[in-house]
């Protein structure tokens, strides 16, 4: 008897939480979308990320901490998915097609009013290492801090650090080409 | 006094605090080139992130919210074998969370028409519900009370999980009457578009009780047959 009760009680409380945590995570699929194409570089398998992401995640649930962010652990779930995703499309395509080096989307006059289109942002983040991908990712387009950062892809703050100050470079000169201006210390 | 870039990208972020702050903006401030330099990776970083406001702002798929939403057929008995493999239970916050279960059992009495009452302090379901739990199969679902699955739990008894127009639990056999073991409300919507059928989804909390109560597998259609006409003993 003792045991039946806990037991309803135990399993209140997940439901409870259960119902909560899926409307927390329909509200974080707009964000969750962008960070994929962050990742991607395209709509359509930045959503089968996001599927992917979604239903590890209710398969998981029981593995998530209530007391931490349920966005964090989302994003961390769905970088992994990617990285598995990407080392299986290396293994698959023995030959991998680098991104065309194009020339710079802005040229000095118009680097001021600078506006990047959705594509010319997907080209620029296509030409960095997945690794700087996504720290610029979840740094830049979706606004973290370092230290929550650091968390999701499970890296020392400093290697977040390295790797975002050499993806800026990266992107700067992919961005305004010869009028990219370098840190000169 | 120098900067590396890994400073003045963690300054443009605004990583960068009190003393360690002021120090890199003066040396900023006082070398053009390092101005040039925030001021065009901070354009930079404006464009990158206004690029993709559109995805932030665009309505999402149909697909992604039922993914959430409503987790494919079949997908529960994954998170039913998840469940199975030894994990640890939230036990903590018993005492708050038993006076909201307190709650839900007392209007679990009214919402479902005195089908679960209780007999001598425990929970025991009769009625229709008594009745769907002795007769019905998980594998030929029929009426308004669904029956989710069958199993039998550490101590040997059958337990069945149930689903009614407003509640949904599991109930096990002992010695003829079947006793509550967990239960809540739950009514699924009624979904416009697509008919559900009854007992297609099963609420968390029934998941998680029937995976921490369940011995072996869950009973497949000749095992649940059996079971019946064995009067679940």
């Amino acid at each position: 008897m003792e045991e039946t009760a806990k037991l309803t009680v135990v399993a209140a409380v997940t439901e409870a939480s259960g119902e909560a945590i899926r409307k927390q995570m329909t509200t974080l699929l707009p964000r969750l979308r962008r960070f994929a194409v962050s990742l991607t570089g395209n709509m359509a398998d930045a959503d089968d990320l996001v599927q992917d992401t979604v239903e590890r995640a209710l398969r998981n649930l029981h593995r998530w901490q209530p007391d931490t962010r349920l966005d964090s652990w989302m994003y961390r779930i769905a970088q992994n998915l990617w990285i598995d995703t990407v080392r299986a499309r290396r293994v698959r395509q023995t030959t991998g097609a680098e991104p065309p080096e194009d020339a710079a989307v802005f040229d000095g006059a118009r680097a001021a009013e600078a506006r990047l289109t959705f594509a010319e942002t997907c080209r620029a983040l296509a030409g960095l290492p997945e690794e700087q991908r996504a720290v610029v990712a979840l740094v830049v387009v979706e606004g973290l801090a370092y230290r929550e950062v650091a968390e999701i892809l499970g890296i020392p703050i400093g290697t977040v650090t390295s790797r975002l100050a050499r993806a800026r470079e990266a992107l700067a000169a992919r961005v305004f080409g010869a009028g990219a201006v370098e840190a000169k210390p | 006094m120098t900067l590396s870039s890994e400073e003045l990208s963690a300054y443009i972020d605004g990583e960068l605090a009190g003393e360690e702050a002021r120090r890199v903006e003066a040396e900023i401030v006082a070398r053009p080139d390092l101005r040039a330099y925030v001021e065009q990776q901070r354009t930079l970083a404006r464009a990158l992130h206004d690029s993709f406001d559109a995805v932030l702002h665009a309505s999402v798929p149909e697909a992604l919210l039922n993914a959430v939403e409503r987790p494919r057929r079949g997908a529960w008995r994954e998170t039913l074998a998840s469940l199975i493999r030894p994990r640890a239970i939230l036990w903590s916050g018993v005492p708050v969370a038993a006076a909201l279960v307190f709650g839900l059992l007392i209007g679990m009495q009214f919402e479902t028409g005195g089908d679960i009452v209780s007999v001598g302090g425990t929970l025991t379901a009769r009625g229709s519900l008594a009745q769907a739990l002795n007769q019905e199969l998980a594998s030929q679902p029929s009426n308004q009370i669904a029956i989710n699955v069958s199993f039998r739990d550490k101590s040997g008894r059958y337990c069945r999980s149930f689903q009614t127009a407003s509640a949904a639990g599991v109930a096990c056999n002992q010695a003829g009457r079947w006793q509550i073991a967990a239960v809540v409300r739950h009514a699924p919507e009624a979904s416009a578009g697509a008919y559900q059928p009854a007992g297609s989804e099963m609420p968390d909390l029934v998941r998680n009780a029937v995976g921490a109560m369940i011995a072996g597998a869950p009973l497949d259609a000749a095992g649940e047959r059996k079971a019946r006409d064995a009067g679940w003993r």
